[in-house]
């Protein structure tokens, strides 16, 4: 009925709040409402349970093992189109049977479905990776900052994050591996494992985007009375940071996350494409891409065309559910800042 | 306005040296320092002890990082190791500079001249087929990335239709302006569309914002045409945040620029940092972190003041 | 002063409609409401928000956005139906013939142009005249509505102007084209009590300068009072009594009038500006059955649920919309048919003259 007067009469300058400040169940219902309503989001959902499962259960989907080169049938030499019968030997090199490459093989000879369901949990590993990384630090950094606003703490925290803000993304991640070395660093007798590095190179430079909404966050919170009301009742400080606020700024971090990991995709395949990413013969999308730039003119197109198609449904699919997610959760931040 | 001007460039110079730090510190701070960047893992220890000598790599690291500012502020960044022995850093990168600029630039426009309109277009026919088709075409572009991009767009052109200008390589466009842009044209198209729909998009959300303004509606009331408070009332102020998403979005950009020279094969600024990668040339890579950061940094400067510009009430008050 | 005067009216206004096609529901956001208006002088249109007084205005000058939609009635302007001009003919009298000022003075200026550019924007796009004469009209006009330095003023931007002086540079753009027709709308809700004495001052000699007619939304009967000669009282999306001041004030017919004065008192606290009259404003999606007001009219009766009534004269000059307002008659076979209704329980249908039966 709210929404019906502000429609009819533009001078009602201050619709009142549609919703009584409610338990968190209806506002989650609210929530789901108005999420279903609109259905690129569901499509962006249904999208993304799809790649996180098949990524979840790669071996259980894969037809072939994702390293196994098989041979070309005779007279013809990988990459081999769809559907060819390839050659199946066993470990003394003799030939045992043939079995069919959906999608058809690369260069090596390796199975593309296959090797695009592994590459696929690659993908998804190393991004949910980098924004898990990414958001960890950056909203205790933000909370840090926020919750110590306008002090030195605040002010060196922020001065940082204007300095990672200053690199752009991919750069970044490019200097420091191009720095370290491509593939497992060794610190003493420490190992760096190659996926750990690649996540924090990528999410570092998102940190100072969670870090910032969370500060703002924080310090929208800090001036609601709530927070007041919680310290009367002698709640300790670190009580009043992590549930109060916490609490209430996650709808916000959450959104921030799936917007991000539309990104977070594009940035870890572009890493793998360039060969600073994951490593072979581990399977990854970008590095698949790669390789199938030296069959561009050759014709053998599907080498290009579905590892490309896969990451382009990935970032889809994080993007709709980000812009669902976000459109969603706007009426109740009664709209304004993006 | 110049006092606004002045504080903003005032302010990027922390925000630099920062930079120059993190910059210097990745090289120097890694295992066996730079020496061991160069040689790879596998060099003997004598090798690098001896070299680390010679190049006075063993001062101490502040002594070294002031003198390594010292001489950047003055251009000089040393001479390439590996990608061009004995050549200056500096002129291996400023001679690829031209290309990359010009990628970029190019794209840019391309990309603002299709999104600005697009965007307006799409919240002027809000939920109607060219809304529909708008938005479906910017979240398409926002989730293709552009190496992949590239890729189809080489098999479309050049295989499939096998256009004969569109396999890469660049000439100068003092040279040859016509092959220029030809050459120039796949990759144009390939580093401007995820741009393009990014400020698409934001020039859409922006106009669904300022027409459902009251000054819109007062002008309409004052006997102005829908078309008039479309293009000039709204457009004017939604412009101004969309700015700044043209520079956030330089970074993007940037990015792009990489990948787009990798797949194309432009000898750009990108395809040299994979290069000195590749090369552990640790001097170039230095040297070219810290030219992007600056631009980079510059480049949202320059947004910074044009918003100022653009925007009145920042313009007249000073801050 | 009560009775209407004799001449035609400047605005004729008959059972105009306006709907709003929402996900939600339609939404009669005008639903028949008629009133005129004439030569010279000042209506005011009360009525709580949401009642449609703003649609009304917006709907008179063909203002109305997608998903509204101007479904019937008539706007007569001299004669003319506005209802029937095209968008080019409607732009050229809009701001001209009539103007239209809106509520919040903060929103209404675009903030990236001069005030003065936006004045004088107005004038150009009616009249052929230079830049210049434009801009010596500009500094006329907001020297006339009271803006201290015309001349130097006229280059500011909107955030350089207070409320009351942009509600004043609101008025000159208003009036730049001397327009026969001002549309106020809540012209002073935004603004504090003695700004706007000062806004109401200067419409009153604007109003003798230039012998403009005045429409005056708003939800407050004490500007009414203070500045108006005849009233509507919207309610429901449509008119439900019109009076002349005096008579209105003096004597209210319809129950929901008598409510809102009683509400004056409360009128400066604005927690309470929303509700003046107990219950809720109407929900515009779901119209109750019968009389609209009934669910909140203290002397609501079984026939006030099934039967709606129309605006009728109660006296010489002045009207209202209510069953029990003294002087309402409804012929005799109306109510017949009406107490054969309440008997039933049946669903209303409102009884025309012509509709006699048995």
């Amino acid at each position: 009925m709210e929404t019906n007067m502000a429609t009819t009469d533009h001078t009602d300058e201050a619709v009142p709040a549609a919703q009584a400040p409610g338990t968190h169940h209806s506002q989650f219902e609210m929530f789901w409402k108005e999420f279903r309503k609109n259905t690129l989001s569901l499509v962006g959902t249904a999208i993304i349970l799809t790649m996180l499962l098949t990524a979840l259960f790669a071996p259980f989907l894969a037809p072939h093992d994702p390293t196994t080169q098989f041979e070309a049938p005779d007279g013809e030499h990988n990459p081999m189109p769809m559907g060819t019968q390839m050659i199946v030997e066993n470990d003394a090199g003799e030939v045992v049977g043939t079995t069919t490459a959906y999608l058809g093989t690369d260069h090596h000879g390796r199975d593309i479905l296959s090797r695009i369901i592994y590459g696929l949990r690659t993908l998804m590993t190393v991004s949910l990776g980098v924004v898990g990384f990414a958001m960890a630090l950056g909203v205790s950094a933000g909370a840090i900052a926020g919750y110590y606003r306008n002090t030195w703490v605040d002010e060196v925290v922020m001065r940082f994050m204007d300095i990672l803000f200053s690199f752009p993304s991919l750069i970044l991640a490019i200097a420091v591996l191009g720095v370290l070395g491509v593939g497992s660093t060794e610190y003493g007798s420490f190992t760096l494992p190659n996926i750990v590095k690649v996540i924090a190179v990528i999410g570092v430079v998102y940190i100072p985007s969670f870090a910032r909404v969370m500060r703002g966050s924080v310090l929208k919170e800090m001036e609601e009375d709530y927070v007041d009301a919680a310290k009367s009742l002698g709640a300790s400080d670190r009580h009043i940071l992590v549930k109060d606020i916490a609490v209430n700024t996650l709808p916000t971090v959450v959104v921030q996350g799936t917007l991000y990991m539309g990104t977070a995709v594009l940035a870890s395949a572009a890493l793998s494409f360039l060969g600073l990413g994951i490593q072979p013969p581990n399977a990854s999308l970008g590095l698949m891409l790669s390789n199938a730039r030296g069959y561009l003119y050759s014709g053998e197109w599907w080498y290009s065309v579905f590892p490309g198609l896969v990451i382009v449904v990935t970032i889809l699919g994080f993007n709709l559910l980000g812009d669902g997610l976000r459109d969603a959760l706007d009426p109740r931040n009664d709209g304004g800042e993006r | 306005m110049f006092r606004f001007v002045l504080k903003r460039l005032l302010l990027s110079v922390p925000v630099l040296l920062g930079v120059s730090v993190v910059v210097f510190a990745l090289v120097h701070l890694a295992p066996g320092g730079p020496v061991r960047v160069m040689l790879g893992p596998l060099s003997s220890e004598e090798l690098v002890r001896q070299i680390r000598l010679e190049m006075g790599l063993n001062r101490p690291l502040y002594v070294q990082y002031g003198m390594w500012v010292f001489d950047a502020i003055q251009g000089d960044f040393g001479v390439s190791w590996t990608v061009k022995q004995g050549t200056p850093v500096t002129d291996i990168i400023v001679e690829r500079i031209p290309l990359t600029v010009e990628l970029s630039i190019l794209s840019m426009i391309t990309a603002v001249l299709i999104a600005i309109p697009a965007g307006i277009i799409s919240a002027v026919r809000k939920d109607k087929p060219a809304d529909h088709a708008a938005r479906i075409a910017a979240l398409s572009g926002i989730s293709i990335p552009d190496f992949w991009l590239g890729i189809i767009l080489i098999m479309i052109f050049a295989v499939q239709f096998s256009f004969p200008w569109a396999t890469g390589g660049w000439t100068p466009p003092w040279v040859d302006p016509v092959a220029n842009l030809q050459q120039l044209f796949l990759p144009v198209i390939t580093l401007g569309t995820a741009y393009s729909a990014l400020i698409a998009r934001m020039m859409r959300s922006e106009m669904l914002d300022t027409l459902s303004q009251d000054y819109v509606k007062t002008a309409r009331a004052m006997g102005i045409g829908a078309r008039e408070t479309v293009l000039k009332d709204a457009s004017k102020n939604a412009l101004i945040p969309v700015v700044t998403v043209i520079g956030v979005g330089l970074g993007q950009l940037m990015n792009g620029a990489i990948l787009t020279e990798t797949v194309f094969n432009l000898p750009g600024i990108g395809k040299l940092l994979i290069l000195a990668i590749d090369r552990r040339d640790y001097r170039i890579i230095q040297a070219l972190i810290l030219f992007i950061a600056s631009v980079f940094v510059f480049a949202n400067l320059a947004v910074d003041v044009l918003y100022a510009y653009l925007d009145p009430r920042i313009r007249h008050d000073g801050n | 002063m009560s009775a209407e005067p004799d001449e035609q009216p400047v605005l004729e206004i008959r059972d105009l409609v306006t709907r709003f096609y929402t996900d939600e529901g339609t939404v009669k956001a005008v639903d028949g409401s008629s009133f005129d208006l004439y030569e010279g002088e000042t209506l005011g249109i009360v009525g709580e928000s949401g009642s449609g007084k703003s649609v009304t205005a917006l709907s008179m000058l063909q203002l109305v956005d997608a998903p509204g939609r101007i479904e019937g009635g008539s706007v007569r302007y001299r004669g003319d139906d506005l209802l029937e001009k095209s968008e080019a003919e409607m732009r050229s009298i809009r701001g001209n013939d009539i103007a239209m000022m809106f509520q919040d003075p903060m929103t209404s200026l675009n903030p990236v142009f001069t005030v003065g550019d936006q004045i004088s924007r107005v004038i150009k796009t009616h009249q052929d005249v230079s830049d210049a004469a434009a801009r010596e009209r500009t500094i006329e006009l907001m020297a006339d509505v009271g803006i201290p330095e015309p001349t130097s003023r006229v280059d500011n931007y909107p955030h350089q102007f207070s409320g009351g002086m942009r509600q004043r540079a609101l008025l000159a753009m208003a009036i730049s084209c001397e327009p026969d027709v001002l549309i106020a709308d809540e012209p002073t809700t935004a603004l504090d009590v003695t700004i706007e004495t000062q806004i109401f001052n200067v419409l009153d000699k604007l109003q003798e300068k230039y012998g403009m007619s005045i429409i005056l939304i708003t939800h407050d009967l004490g500007v009414v009072a203070g500045t108006c000669d005849r009233v509507a009282v919207a309610y429901g999306g449509r008119v439900v009594e019109r009076a002349g001041v005096d008579a209105l004030f003096e004597n209210p017919r319809h129950p929901y009038t008598r409510g809102l004065m009683r509400s004056i008192p409360r009128l400066t606290d604005d927690t309470d500006r929303l509700t003046p009259v107990k219950g809720d404003v109407p929900n515009l999606t779901d119209l109750p059955s019968g009389c609209s007001f009934h669910p909140r009219c203290p002397h609501a009766t079984a026939e006030c649920e099934s039967y709606d009534p129309e605006l009728r004269e109660v006296e010489p000059g002045r009207e209202a919309a209510c069953l029990h307002a003294r002087g309402y008659n409804l012929s005799k076979s109306a109510l017949e048919t009406e107490g054969v209704q309440a008997d039933g329980g049946s669903p209303a249908t409102p009884a025309t003259d012509g509709g006699e039966s048995q």
